[in-house]
């Protein structure tokens, strides 16, 4: 992506959720440039009040003035800081949350999609790493600054000498093509230190996560871990030394290139006060004018230049981030569509599936159909298809071939918040939030049901857990995020996503392998409860344990992506079959 | 934590600060004393140069404005100013990139010192909630190039050419009137005081700052994260997740607010210090003028001095301010560094060359900063080579009986003995070198496969692949492109292999194997990742694997431990049933009830009679 294209999107992302750091911007630029000119001119001022021999009390009032004004542009320029101050805070995590909302907004399969991963963990890396859009926003700062200053002392020396002006600007110039050139060199060596600090992500995260620190002891793997990290340390620094090289050539170099202004800028202005061969006469005062104002046409004609450079590499870092906040939103979210009451069938026609940048066909020619009040549990080893088949009726996936029908028609044609209001779910990988337990369960209504919450609370026992927190139902759960939220166990959580399905009271509810977390007892009590607690929903059922399809009505067999069997338990155990073999195996261990 | 004590403290935290400082600059001596020479040249270039500008100016306009100007002399005295003030500068470019990178190695291996540390304490340390939280501004020390030690070593390595600079410069204003040094003088010690304020006052937010920070950023891990993609869709999220990111923004801005405008209205205070002294210091320059005692080249001269020396007086100023607001950090550090984290019970040799006996004599135990009993009064003794089974509900206190046998926490009441040794009465490495253990949920090690089996740099290659055969891991890591020394995980070699979650366990329990030494075995759910045709394979194969060794086996899954001596129940922290499944069985209660509720499901579809 080019870097004008990324920079499109953040000027057009910056202005859409916060314009007044655009206004903050200007405002300082004046602020600055006011101040460089006041400067600029105060020597000339009194020199000139000097030459002239101005009287005490003419030198007293233009003193008073001075502070006066140098006292106003301060007191403006730190108002100016602290709001930019706080603009920028705000601005980068509203960057940041902009980014979240374009995750949460976009069609599924890009997050199962490799490709976009690696993008969305560069576009973090950077911003993490980096501090791109921090620094990005810094340098728009200084660009702005520069830029307006460049220009009003452009406005004096031109009226100096335009050749003068024109000719130290050049040479100007060539510091910046240095510093462009070590700025390259400087990627080269950066892009062998990402790898790097990647590592020592991960040596921190042994030290810092409780998870490893078990083994970590009774295998004493401190020894191994301390010994690479000492290699690592060298291999950096010998990076951090070159890249020190580098930079001290580079401003080696460039200080050479200003001392030859600065001996061009002296000289002139010196022959300009001692003869008229170049131009008229100037005074003294007029001598320490255009030597501030040249040094400052420099320093804001680099720093603009600079800061140009910067940005440019700021948004190299920030392509990644680009790349991701274009992909459109979910074409889904704001389509018309059907309204859905519930659930009667479902239907599989002929749907083949392949997942996005990846090869195998995962589901081949699959065709069935579910009435409404069937339990179906699907079987199959691993990979075999069976969360595929549940993601796809979630909608997530569209089918590569083939047709998904629920009462008779598409599920394309219905509007999708309709849709999914009738599918409760709770995946091998759910996922609470960090919001209150009643927040966590309640995902449909505005106002929670709390007698609903607390039967099923009741239903999949954790009524005394719950009650025994001090905050009770409206304890938070994220601990890493709020200091009074609680911890709940892994079975635990488990079972807070259950309820969380439950709630919701959708015509069909899909669990995939909700159980395996807990132990028999409690996973027995779901299962003994599960008729009840599903009521007359449609419930299509994922497990690895075979005991789970006992209550099914029937049992969808998937083998190598195609449907090997769909039939109830007694039928599939009266011929030779994977289900048999799966659940002979298990049953084994029971057996006295 | 450092808290703000009132005036009696204050000679105390004084004396702290300057100890730090001295520790500092020891540190480099140490480690790395060529830095001296660097800043030294530095300090003795850049210390000079504005000195140069000074009479350079003054000497130009004087000739320029004297009786008779000669063009070629002022040509000249530009061209040896101008080249004499670029070499300088260039001596202290060159000396400072030559000495940065030493600083970043010097703090890098700091870190390694503190990772040291972290991996070797307590591990007590890791399941207290406020342990990182107090330290976290020691590990802010070291965490970059610009802030923390490092930011303040080279603060010093500049600073040392500024106070240079700052002497000279006022012992030249001082020459025409040392009022005007004075004043400036004055005029910055406003601003270093403002800025101590503001850095005082930013400390005392961190927490405030940190939290809003860290809630912030963990919403923002949170909602961009992939993996709650599903979720999010399927329960309609979208809303409420961004609704309350705004709302942590707007907490976060509220605090940032807070500090913003507490340092706007004390830079209120240094702007009219700073505008004050120059009024004095034009006042006194003109009235040198207007009485004769100046030219215009030394009033061109002084106003370009005392610019230099304000605006060096400045920088020094940000530099002490910055590193006060840094030093904190770095105290915080060493109080780290100096803290003892471990806890040794012992020092006591202890060994055993045959399976141990394990007794846990009415041992109680409840976390550090809790009341709630986990174990109570509970009394278990496993024989030499003896298989047990550890069953029992989540949360009924199997995973806690475990770490306190691994000597990760100590026993609120009670005993546990080692053939008949307090394990409180040995040197805690002796203890843990006896036990292997194969936990739940770990994920090995970014190292090659050979060294995750032999949890070392040093290898034996034969008792690897032994191991490794063992387990049936063998044939897939011969297949790998570099065999036994292929990396594992992608994460520091991307040609490294990520095993599934069967392969996994299938390595940790050849870790287990390999351990030397050990005389007792404790798995803690091992088959939980694998496939029921795996699992069928590792539980023949256990007492092979088991080696006779003295074995704990923790299920939550009844039928799994069919192949133990033993089995114990837990319930509620303390021993509810213990014998043989047969006897379990026998007894009733709560294991047969476990064991029919779970086998019912099989039992009744099978149609295989009981």
């Amino acid at each position: 992506m080019k870097k004008s294209v990324v920079l499109k999107h953040f000027v057009r992302l910056i202005v859409r959720i916060r314009p007044s750091y655009v206004f903050l911007l200007l405002f300082n630029s004046l602020v600055i440039t006011a101040t460089s000119v006041v400067n600029i001119y105060i020597p000339k001022l009194l020199i000139d009040g000097i030459t002239q021999r101005r009287e005490a009390r003419w030198f007293l009032t233009v003193i008073l003035a001075i502070a006066g004004a140098k006292l106003a542009l301060q007191v403006l320029a730190n108002y100016i800081k602290k709001k930019q101050d706080t603009s920028r805070e705000v601005l980068r995590h509203l960057v940041e949350l902009a980014f979240s909302e374009k995750v949460m907004s976009v069609d599924y399969k890009y997050l199962e999609d490799p490709k976009y991963l690696d993008i969305k963990e560069r576009a973090i890396f950077a911003v993490n790493n980096f501090g791109a859009i921090d620094s990005l926003l810094l340098n728009t700062i200084t660009f702005a600054s520069a830029i307006m200053t460049l220009g009003t002392v452009v406005g004096i020396m031109f009226s100096f000498s335009p050749v003068y002006m024109l000719v130290s600007l050049g040479i100007a110039f060539l510091t910046v093509i240095v510093q462009k050139n070590y700025l390259s060199e400087e990627q080269k060596v950066l892009a062998q230190l990402i790898p790097i600090n990647r590592q020592y992500g991960y040596y921190f995260s042994n030290a810092f996560n409780i998870g490893p620190q078990k083994d970590i002891r009774l295998y004493r793997l401190d020894k191994i871990l301390i010994s690479r990290l000492a290699e690592k340390n060298l291999e950096v620094s010998k990076w951090l030394g070159e890249l020190q090289r580098k930079s001290g050539n580079s401003n080696a170099y460039q200080m050479a290139i200003i001392s030859a202004i600065s001996l061009i800028t002296y000289a002139y202005a010196a022959l300009r006060v001692l003869t008229d061969r170049f131009g008229t006469k100037i005074g003294i005062g007029d001598f320490t004018v255009y030597i501030n104002a040249s040094e400052e046409l420099i320093r804001s004609f680099r720093s603009a230049f600079m800061s140009v450079l910067n940005i440019m590499q700021h948004l190299g870092h920030l392509t990644a981030f680009a790349e991701f906040i274009e992909v459109p939103d979910s074409a889904q979210l704001s389509a018309e569509g059907e309204t859905l009451g519930e659930i009667e069938t479902i239907e599989f026609r002929n749907v083949s599936f392949k997942y996005p940048s990846s090869e195998p066909m995962v589901l081949k020619n699959v065709s069935f159909k579910i009435n409404k009040g069937e339990r179906i549990s699907i079987v199959g080893l691993n990979n075999a298809g069976k969360s595929t088949i549940v993601k796809l009726i979630c909608r997530l996936f569209e089918p590569t071939e083939g047709e998904i029908l629920v009462n008779g028609i598409d599920i394309r044609k219905y509007r999708l918040s309709d849709y999914l209001r009738q599918i409760s779910t709770v995946f091998q990988d759910y996922q609470l939030f960090p919001f209150t337990i009643e927040e966590n369960i309640n995902t449909c209504d505005a106002a929670a049901d709390t007698d609903k919450i607390k039967k099923i609370l009741g239903d999949i026992d954790m009524t005394e857990r719950i009650e025994k927190l001090p905050n009770g139902i409206h304890s938070r759960l994220d601990k890493t995020i709020y200091d009074d939220a609680v911890d709940m166990s892994g079975g635990e959580k488990q079972k807070l996503a259950i309820a969380r399905a439950l709630y919701k009271e959708a015509s069909l509810i899909i669990l995939d392998e909700p159980t395996a977390a807990l132990d028999p007892l409690a996973e027995a009590e779901i299962y003994e409860d599960f008729n009840s607690l599903v009521g007359d929903q449609t419930a299509i059922y994922i497990s690895h344990r075979m005991s789970s399809s006992m209550f099914c009505d029937r049992i969808l067999l998937l083998q190598n992506g195609e449907v090997a069997a769909f039939d109830t338990h007694e039928n599939l155990m009266k011929s030779e079959n994977l289900y048999r073999e799966l659940f002979l195996t298990q049953a084994a261990h029971y057996q006295e | 934590m450092r808290a703000n004590n009132g005036d009696t403290t204050k000679t105390s935290r004084k004396e702290v600060r300057f100890g730090t400082v001295r520790r500092m600059i020891g540190h480099i001596r140490a480690h790395d004393p060529a830095i001296f020479a660097y800043a030294a040249t530095n300090a003795l270039t850049t210390g000079i140069e504005p000195l140069l500008s000074v009479f350079a100016l003054q000497i130009i306009i004087g000739q320029m404005t004297g009786a008779q100007a000669v063009i070629g002399k002022v040509l000249i005295t530009i061209a040896a100013y101008i080249g004499l003030s670029a070499l300088l500068r260039i001596i202290s470019i060159k000396a400072n990139t030559l000495s940065w990178s030493r600083f970043a190695y010097l703090r890098m291996e700091i870190v390694r010192e503190m990772f040291n540390k972290l991996l070797t304490m307590d591990y007590a340390n890791y399941e207290n909630a406020s342990f990182f939280n107090e330290r976290q501004s020691s590990f802010e020390a070291v965490s970059n190039n610009n802030n923390g030690i490092e930011g303040i070593w080279h603060r010093f390595f500049d600073l040392s050419g500024k106070v240079v600079s700052i002497i000279l410069l006022a012992v030249v204003i001082s020459l025409f009137n040392p009022l005007i040094v004075l004043v400036l003088v004055l005029s910055v010690a406003v601003s270093v005081f403002v800025l101590q304020k503001v850095s005082v006052f930013r400390h005392d937010m961190r927490a405030d700052i940190s939290q809003a920070y860290r809630r912030v950023s963990r919403l923002y891990e949170t909602s961009s994260d992939f993996s709650y993609g599903k979720d999010i869709r399927l329960f309609d999220l979208r809303g409420r997740i961004s609704d309350l990111f705004r709302r942590e923004i707007a907490f976060y801005k509220d605090v940032v607010t807070r500090i913003v405008n507490k340092e706007f209205s004390l830079s209120l205070y240094s702007a009219l210090a700073s505008v004050f002294a120059e009024l004095i210091m034009y006042g006194l320059l003109v009235y040198g003028i207007i009485n004769g005692r100046l030219t215009i080249a030394d009033f061109s001269m002084y106003l370009v001095a005392v610019s230099l020396f304000n605006a060096k007086l400045r920088e020094a100023a940000t530099d002490i301010g910055f590193v006060r607001d840094q030093i904190l950090y770095v105290e915080d550090m060493y109080e780290f560094l100096d803290t003892n984290l471990i806890t040794e019970n012992s020092d006591k040799p202890f060994s055993a060359d045959a399976p141990v006996r394990i007794e846990f004599e009415n041992v109680s135990f409840k976390y550090p900063g809790t009341d709630r009993y986990v174990l109570r009064n509970l009394n278990l003794t496993i024989e030499p080579s003896e298989k047990l089974a550890l069953v029992g509900v989540n949360g009924s206190g199997k995973t806690t009986l475990v770490k306190l046998l691994c000597g990760l926490y100590r026993p609120t009441e009670g005993r546990i003995l080692i053939n008949g040794t307090d394990y409180l009465d040995m040197k805690l490495s002796d203890l843990q070198n006896l036990i292997a253990m194969v936990s739940q949920d770990v994920q090995p090690l970014a190292f090659s496969v050979a060294e995750n089996v032999a949890a070392s740099e040093i290898v034996d290659r034969e008792r690897v692949e032994d191991c490794l055969r063992q387990v049936g891991l063998w044939d897939k890591v011969e297949s790998l492109p570099r065999g036994m020394d292929t990396t594992v995980l992608k994460v520091l070699d991307e040609n490294g292999v990520v095993f599934s979650g069967g392969e996994n366990q299938k390595l940790m329990i050849a870790r287990a194997l390999y351990k030397p030494g050990t005389q007792m075995m404790i798995m803690d759910e091992p088959t939980a990742s694998l496939d029921a045709l795996a699992e069928e394979k590792i539980y023949r194969e256990m007492n092979e694997i088991m080696q006779g060794k003295t074995s704990i086996f923790i299920s939550h899954r009844i039928a799994s431990t069919r192949f133990c001596d033993r089995i114990v129940l837990l319930d509620g922290g303390n021993i509810a049933q213990s014998g043989t499944h047969e006897e379990l069985m026998a007894e009733g209660g709560l294991y047969r009830e476990m064991f029919e509720t779970q086998a019912k499901y099989y039992r009744e579809g099978n149609g295989v009679a009981v």
